[in-house]
């Protein structure tokens, strides 16, 4: 029986054998994995071989949905997109909205499951019932808003959504994104490599079918609240109206914008950079993803000077501070400009501009020498060396082959001393927050199953200036509300890598569930109940979030990335901020990382998940399977012994 | 006396379509903007977004073979008699606008019908794009925005929340 909120189908695609089957939405899905991120971790556990290359035939890639795409319920037009990432070699996946998610729920579908590799180029056309792989030479090679403008023109219907990579991924960039609707991107982990490596450019879709929801009545009345609620958040007008540019204003006033390679948390051209300044000089209008209250994607064009005629959709906070700050660039043109490369390339900004700010910093201490950069020098805050390194990137020419393989790599491959200013947790580059001003989400990047990720946990509770009661409350300590402080961390991550792994198996955007906090635990579990009519109560819910979230464990832990792995880069752990507000502050990660692994169920010693959490969350057979779950009475008699 | 209708402030559109998504929901009971009676149109690459409705010129009317089409006394709205309507898309092709369409599922005409007074789409939208006022309403609306655009610095907001 089809179950409402879903559409009833999915699609699997073997590219090698030009297959296109669809199936029935396996109904079992919901109850244990609800959706979008859930299933697709779920998918890839299940039908990936361990130990596989990511960029070779027996990777996965996977387009899921959620219960609430295509409907009402506020910013839920996200989608997930995973495989085994190329970049950590752990799980991979990202997600971005747009209008790409709603067009493929009205075309009928719940997930798309894209198997083995394409002798030659194609891209997959979906319109509603009729879908073809389509032959797609003539556009490989050309960037990701020529790719959409030629499939739009080419089948004559300008309301069709696509998902596309440019050269980024053509090129097998470590760290290339999926586009659609030109800015959007699904950037990390490197799917965009993984569809490269597909030989698939581009998914099209055009969908006139609807979505239904079981309880029509309660669902519109819990959407009406829940807008209410958003639309009061302190923090709504400043979202609304200046975009997530703002939370440059904020990381300033914190002392924790990024600059030089997180060298500094202090940066003098801070003014430049600004939201101020992006909405004096470029900001034309929101351009909203589908179906979202908040419209934080701004829309902005330079008019003058060196970029004139750039246009488009405008950086956002991470690109700000990733292309510039952490590059020293303190020119918001500059960073507009290299923005609009990398969105026509399908190349992720934060990763990109964290591996050229570490090759920066590998320069300025010798690592890296005008010989090895095919003459560039790579000095801090030049703008013209920004943007040649990224064209070098897309392209892989020169140093840029290199700078594709992203920062782990090339550490390891230009040692020198680089490895210990080389950014990343577990093959992936940070985000652009300064985790040594805000603990949690220095924790989170420590835990996230898909490396440095200020996403998996996105505690933005540490953040919001509440009262020390409601640390209490929500975390059991005071000290939860205060950014600086420790305690009271690692429940607080815990809490929100569960819900958080739910609100992308929902596909929900997480700033109206982590900035408004608009949609808690509770009011998920009702509107996944209206939608589908299947009544889920929040502590299932959450207990569905662990089982996501143990589940990438799993992954990780099989493909060989463990408890060693669960670390920050010594910058944030043992070198405290040199300057400003949060001057002296590290992140106190010794501290943090044994009560979350204590709360999280999972052995100190090994890293390995305790059978009693496995049995619960339904898992043991998977991790049995790999050997990967620890045996207490086997440990004890170790330790006796 | 002036009739409300839906006056459009294109300029600030995001294009969000939650005007399509609640008309769908409105008239149908379900989410599907190939249902929806208004439509945003869209250039992304030039940042362009444009809803357009019925703007009832009434060229429908004229069209109608079956006189099927017809101006609602209360609302003004264009009012299609379902059970006269024998989906031959004379009016589809008259409008100049391109918004009467075809409901995917009865075959009958649709358009804009003002919800009977109480259009869901101004209702919903987040930018204040969308009025339901009288043409003098909304010349005076847009007056008076520019002036406190101008005058008053709490338009914009704080980059810093409060």
């Amino acid at each position: 029986m089809k179950i409402k909120g879903y559409r009833g189908q999915v699609l699997v695609i073997d590219l090698e054998k030009r297959t296109i089957t669809k199936k029935k939405t396996d109904s079992q899905w919901f109850n244990n994995y609800i959706g979008g991120r859930g299933w697709a971790v779920k998918y890839l556990s299940d039908n990936i071989e361990q130990n596989i290359d990511p960029l070779g035939a027996k990777n996965i890639l996977v387009i899921s949905l959620g219960p609430l795409t295509g409907t009402l319920a506020p910013s839920s037009a996200r989608y997930t997109i995973a495989a085994k990432s190329p970049l950590t070699g752990g799980i991979g996946y990202a997600n971005a909205g747009g209008h790409f998610a709603p067009e493929l729920a009205y075309a009928g579908y719940d997930a798309i499951f894209i198997h083995g590799i394409s002798e030659n180029p194609v891209y997959l056309l979906i319109q509603d019932d009729n879908i073809e792989l389509i032959e797609a030479d003539y556009l490989w090679g050309k960037d990701t808003w020529e790719t959409e403008r030629l499939i739009k023109e080419d089948n004559k219907d300008q309301m069709i959504q696509v998902l596309s990579i440019g050269q980024g991924g053509e090129n097998l960039v470590k760290y290339a994104a999926i586009m659609n609707n030109l800015s959007r991107a699904a950037a990390r982990t490197g799917v965009g490599a993984v569809m490269g490596s597909k030989k698939l450019k581009a998914i099209a879709v055009r969908g006139t079918g609807s979505v239904e929801v079981a309880f029509p009545d309660k669902f519109i009345k819990l959407v009406d609240e829940t807008l209410d609620k958003i639309y009061a958040d302190p923090a709504y007008p400043s979202l609304s109206y200046y975009g997530t540019p703002f939370l440059v204003d904020l990381a300033y006033i914190s002392g924790g914008l990024a600059t030089r390679n997180n060298q500094s948390g202090f940066f003098e051209d801070y003014e430049n950079i600004s939201a101020e300044t992006f909405e004096e000089k470029y900001l034309v209008k929101s351009e909203s993803c589908f179906g979202c209250p908040i419209h934080c994607g701004k829309y902005s064009k330079i008019e003058e000077g060196k970029y004139a005629g750039t246009k488009g959709g405008s950086p956002e906070y991470e690109t700000i501070v990733c292309l510039g700050s952490k590059c020293g660039i303190g020119n918001l043109e500059a960073i507009i400009k290299a923005n609009e490369l990398a969105n026509k390339f399908g190349i992720d900004t934060i990763s990109l501009g964290d591996t050229i700010a570490f090759s920066m910093e590998a320069y300025e201490r010798g690592a890296l020498k005008k010989e090895d950069t095919d003459g560039l020098e790579l000095k801090w805050g030049d703008e013209d060396v920004l943007i040649t390194l990224i064209n070098k990137i897309a392209f892989r020419e020169g140093i840029g082959d290199l700078l594709a393989e992203g920062t782990k790599k090339v550490a390891e491959t230009i040692g020198g001393g680089s490895e210990k200013y080389a950014l990343h947790v577990k093959g992936m580059e940070p985000p652009a927050y300064d985790v040594r001003t805000a603990k949690a989400f220095g924790l989170g990047w420590a835990t996230a199953t898909r490396g440095a990720d200020h996403l998996a946990a996105l505690p933005n509770f540490e953040l919001l200036g509440y009262e020390p009661e409601k640390g209490i409350d929500w975390f059991g300590s005071e000290k939860a509300v205060d950014p600086f402080e420790w305690e009271g961390k690692p429940r607080m991550v815990v809490w929100h890598e569960n819900f958080g792994a739910i609100v992308d198996s929902a596909e929900m955007c997480k700033y109206t569930c982590f900035s408004a906090y608009a949609v808690k635990p509770e009011d998920m579990a009702l509107f996944l109940s209206y939608a589908t009519g299947i009544k889920i109560d929040s502590n299932e819910l959450m207990k569905v979030g662990e089982r996501i979230y143990n589940l990438e464990r799993l992954f990780n832990l099989r493909e060989g990335i463990s408890k060693k792995d669960d670390r920050l880069p010594e910058r944030f752990t043992k070198e405290p901020l040199p300057e400003g507000p949060a001057k002296g502050q590290y992140v106190e990660l010794d501290k943090m990382l044994p009560e979350y692994y204590k709360i999280r169920d999972w052995d100190w010693k090994t890293g390995l998940p305790k059978k009693s959490k496995m049995e619960e969350l339904g898992l043991v057979e998977y991790a049995t399977k790999y050997d990967l779950i620890h045996d207490i009475d086997l440990e004890d008699d170790k330790d006796a012994s | 006396m002036q009739v409300k209708r839906i006056l459009v402030q294109k300029e600030k559109c995001n294009g969000c379509r939650i005007c399509e998504l609640r008309c769908s929901f409105e008239h149908e009971q379900i989410f599907a903007p190939s249902y929806s009676r208004i439509i945003v149109h869209k250039n992304e690459l030039e940042g362009l977004a444009i809803p357009e409705m019925c703007i009832i010129c009434g060229k429908c009317i004229d069209s109608c073979p079956e006189i099927a089409i017809s101006k609602s006394e209360r609302t003004g709205a264009i009012k299609i008699d379902g059970d006269k309507c024998t989906g031959c898309q004379a009016c589809v092709k008259a409008c100049p606008y391109s918004v009467m369409s075809m409901h995917p599922v009865l075959n009958i005409a649709i358009t804009c019908d003002l919800c009977d007074g109480n259009p869901q789409c101004v209702e919903y939208c987040p930018e204040r794009v969308l009025h339901y006022m009288t043409s003098k309403e909304f010349s005076d609306y847009k007056k008076k925005s520019i002036l406190l655009k101008e005058t008053s610095l709490s338009y914009k907001p704080k980059v810093v929340p409060e």
